[in-house]
């Protein structure tokens, strides 16, 4: 059985995201295509492990989708589940986010499956689908050896001189807190 | 009511820590990390739609001073979340003290007073050929962390990217602020930032120009002169 790290919210209290990692994946572009078909739950988001080198930068993502969801603007696309997915890439461009970040691809092989849970709310449909994922599970703190290095730091545009003052999940989270400001292209 | 911990922003738990002109700073924590959230708040006496532009823009101004410092490779926060509903920046809380106490406390060897004075000048070269302005830089904003005394820069709410055409007199104001702010705040030892400048010109590649002008603003002062 797959070990589940539940992460809780400071801000957002009643409220977790479950998280399971697994390896080896052999299904993902299958999963992948389940998720665009729209037959997952909605509060679950599969992603594509390789860019998420820490557990924080899914706390931060998590956060912020939260947010979106408790304020009157709302959340930037359809669902809780693909929230999660698009916060965490630090860009504005939706599809961008969800194909770089989701696992609708040949070559992903480590994924999280993660899901919003809210107390005492009870569920029609439970977030929990690790059944469809073929793999081995792993823990979370794997994270950071399942990460592509040179990936992540391609995606998030990190240069040396950041690096050498600050690590690397630092380096992701900011660009994941503070995106509203950073993407050139948001304008007002 | 300092003591008390309150909810800010929706996080919990926060303790105020100082109060300035635009906003307030607590200690949290956030996700197993000490954090700070910095919170600008409305003012009452400006019309509703000029302050949330304002106040947005302000914070945008921090947060991207910040990025751009980081690419320079500058040492700032980690900055963990941005909520423009609140107007609330949490970041990591940086180990160490400011500038500003460690000049006080006074235990430091001649060797490291050095040290941190040529990092602080090499640094904000490096800030001002990369046209990052600080707009602040006083003692108090710059934390050194000991023993290792690596400098961070905090507060970059009035720092701004400098078009080149304004670049000199930008940079000459930013650099004599931080003359002024050295003066002030620790007018018993004369002679401080004078190495710090020493550092800043030997790393900056655009000395000439901006020693031009920042001599001619130590004439006037800071604000440019509106006559004529």
């Amino acid at each position: 059985m797959a070990s589940t790290e539940t992460i809780t919210f400071e801000s957002h209290p009643g409220w977790t995201l479950q998280a399971r990692f697994f390896r080896d994946v052999t299904n993902a572009e299958e999963v992948g295509n389940l998720i665009v078909a729209g037959k997952l739950p909605v509060k679950t988001s599969v992603i594509n492990a390789k860019l998420v080198p820490d557990v924080l930068p899914l706390y931060a993502a998590g956060d912020k989708t939260l947010r979106a969801h408790k304020s009157q603007k709302g959340l930037t696309t359809r669902t809780l589940g693909s929230e999660l997915v698009f916060n965490l890439s630090g860009s504005k461009h939706i599809r961008e986010a969800l194909t770089k970040f989701g696992v609708k691809s040949k070559d992903c092989t480590s994924v999280i499956l993660a899901w919003f849970e809210k107390e005492g709310e009870m569920e029609e449909e439970g977030g929990d689908v690790s059944g469809l994922v073929k793999g081995s599970a792993g823990a979370m703190a794997d994270l950071a050896s399942a990460a592509d290095i040179a990936e992540v730091r391609s995606h998030y545009n990190i240069t040396d001189e950041e690096l050498s003052t600050s690590s690397l999940t630092d380096c992701v989270v900011f660009r994941i807190g503070a995106k509203d400001f950073l993407d050139k292209k948001s304008g007002k | 009511m300092t003591e008390e911990e309150q909810v800010v922003g929706l996080v919990p738990k926060c303790k105020l820590v100082c109060q300035g002109a635009e906003g307030r700073v607590f200690e949290t924590r956030y996700f197993k990390r000490r954090a700070i959230l910095k919170q600008r708040f409305d003012k009452m006496y400006r019309h509703p739609i000029l302050n949330k532009k304002l106040t947005r823009q302000r914070l945008g101004m921090e947060v991207k001073g910040m990025m751009k410092a980081r690419k320079l490779g500058i040492r700032t926060p980690t900055v963990l979340l941005v909520d423009t509903e609140t107007n609330s920046i949490i970041m990591d809380r940086v180990e160490g003290i400011t500038v500003k106490d460690w000049l006080r406390k006074g235990k430091y060897t001649e060797e490291e007073l050095g040290r941190v004075l040529s990092a602080i000048g090499t640094q904000v070269a490096a800030m001002h050929d990369g046209s990052l302005v600080h707009g602040d830089l006083t003692t108090s904003n710059i934390i050194v962390r000991e023993p290792s005394l690596e400098l961070t820069f905090i507060d970059f709410g009035l720092s701004f990217n400098t078009v080149a055409q304004n670049g000199p007199e930008d940079k000459g104001v930013d650099l004599y602020v931080m003359e002024r702010a050295f003066l002030n705040a620790h007018a018993d030892k004369p002679g401080l930032f004078d190495k710090a400048l020493e550092a800043y010109s030997q790393k900056t590649n655009q000395w000439k120009s901006t020693f031009n002008r920042y001599s001619e603003v130590r004439m006037r002062g800071r604000k440019r002169s509106m006559v004529g």
